[in-house]
């Protein structure tokens, strides 16, 4: 026989047979092919619950993000600015006043009164609207104020400082108020030295407040509601009113001997 | 009249076997498990491992079923699965030598009368040779594969696939010869 026939032959009868598999073949089969179902079950429970996870921080995410910006929206609302006109600031702002709007704002106010000018836009801009905001938010608002406040003394000083022709001059008059009655043989105690200073300085606070009342400024308005302020102020001017009599009286002393 | 009809349409088997649908899946393994079977054993002399393998190819058969494409046999597919399972079971529990040393045994005994030869013998036979002769004959003799096929299928070269088969054939020759000696006396005997 040929090697091929030999080999076809082969073919033939190896083709035709057929085994038959025992019973726990295919028990066998069907437990590994359940199992791999629960496998492929659980793989795709696993991914799914992976991919609820990122789907449940993303939306977490989203939703702190925009809780953020509604909060920072509210931490700074913008209130219709009232025009930013410098209190007290009366010798200056007159004049500048009555340039006749041609001259830039910036050349005709000194340094100080852009320093306050600025403060009062920043404090025009930030308004804490406490009614409507988190207790977060009331806390930074109370912050806030308290700094803007505390900027509004500092700038008291300032103010005053700006304004020494006026000061001086009511030193002055001061002064001569009391040699005048010294020279009448009119002795003046300390009080009553005082109580003239404190005369000076409330007519130099109405005169600001004079001043101030040509221009409608919102923001004078609510200084004049905060007698606080006012009060620092007027104790701010009564110490510069003394200093400077003291000074004056010592130097006119020093003078006369 | 239903059942029938459902049954014969081996599409619609396949299509509900690959959803998972046990009923279907008994039906086709029942009717190719046991040529699958026979297939197995060629390469595997132990029936029980041979059913091991071809139930682990029936596995892998039903996983990848939607890898199948309907473009040749359904049985064909299967074959070329439980035939790469044996391949890989061989491989698995001992490496298969290609013996390069040549069969030093005469092949001038040529059988001129094989036609006693039974499957059971044939079988025996094959499972008389080494792995990698056995594989290398079945897969080129039987199945049909070319040497390029064989050398891809168990990463060897061509020239080793050849000689594989070379030396597989002479040894078949010898055993041959051995029994239509022995047959002869028999039948002499008789």
């Amino acid at each position: 026989m040929a090697p091929l026939k030999f080999e076809e032959h082969i073919k033939e009868e190896l083709d035709k047979r057929e085994i038959a598999p025992s019973d726990r073949a295919w028990d066998q089969l069907s437990s590994q092919l359940s199992s791999k179902g629960r496998g492929n079950m659980k793989t795709k429970f696993f991914r799914l619950g992976i991919a609820a996870a990122i789907i449940g921080l993303l939306i977490v995410s989203m939703v702190y993000i925009n809780r953020n910006r509604v909060m920072k929206k509210e931490d700074i609302k913008t209130v219709s600015a009232p025009a930013p006109v410098v209190k007290g600031a009366p010798a200056t702002l007159p004049n500048n006043i009555g340039v006749e709007g041609n001259r830039e704002v910036a050349t005709t106010k000194k340094p100080s009164d852009v320093l306050v000018e600025k403060t009062n836009k920043t404090a025009n801009k930030i308004v804490p609207s406490i009614a409507h905001t988190p207790i977060i938010a009331q806390e930074k608002n109370e912050k806030l104020v308290r700094g803007v406040e505390h900027r509004e003394t500092k700038l008291v000083e300032k103010e005053w400082n700006g304004q020494d022709s006026l000061i001086n001059a009511k030193i002055i008059e001061v002064v001569e108020q009391v040699d005048l009655m010294e020279r009448t043989d009119i002795s003046l105690t300390d009080a009553e030295v005082d109580s003239l200073l404190k005369q000076a300085q409330k007519e130099l606070f109405a005169e600001s407040k004079y001043l101030e009342g040509h221009s409608v400024d919102a923001m004078a308005l609510l200084a004049d509601v905060e007698g606080e302020l006012d009060q620092n102020s007027r104790e701010q001017l009564f110490e510069i009113l003394k200093a400077g009599y003291i000074k004056v009286r010592t130097a006119v002393a020093t003078r006369n001997k | 009249m239903k059942i029938i009809s459902f049954y014969n349409n081996e599409k619609l088997l396949l299509k509900k076997a690959k959803s998972g649908n046990g009923e279907a899946q008994k039906w086709l393994y029942n009717k190719y498990a046991p040529r699958m079977l026979s297939v197995c054993r060629q390469y595997i002399k132990d029936l029980q491992f041979a059913e091991d393998v071809m139930v682990d190819g029936f596995v892998k058969v039903f996983k990848n079923l939607d890898s199948f494409r309907n473009e040749g046999s359904f049985e064909g597919w299967i074959r070329k699965i439980m035939i790469r399972e044996s391949i890989t079971y061989l491989r698995k529990n001992q490496p298969v030598v290609y013996d390069d040393e040549l069969y030093e045994r005469s092949a001038a005994n040529q059988i001129s009368e094989t036609s006693y030869l039974d499957v059971e013998e044939i079988q025996l036979l094959i499972d008389a040779l080494p792995d990698g002769y056995k594989m290398v004959f079945i897969m080129y003799a039987v199945e049909g594969y070319s040497h390029r096929e064989i050398a891809d299928i168990l990463q060897v070269t061509e020239s080793t696939s050849k000689s594989q088969l070379f030396k597989a054939r002479k040894v078949l020759r010898d055993k041959l010869s051995e029994l239509g000696v022995r047959n002869k006396t028999k039948g002499s005997g008789n």
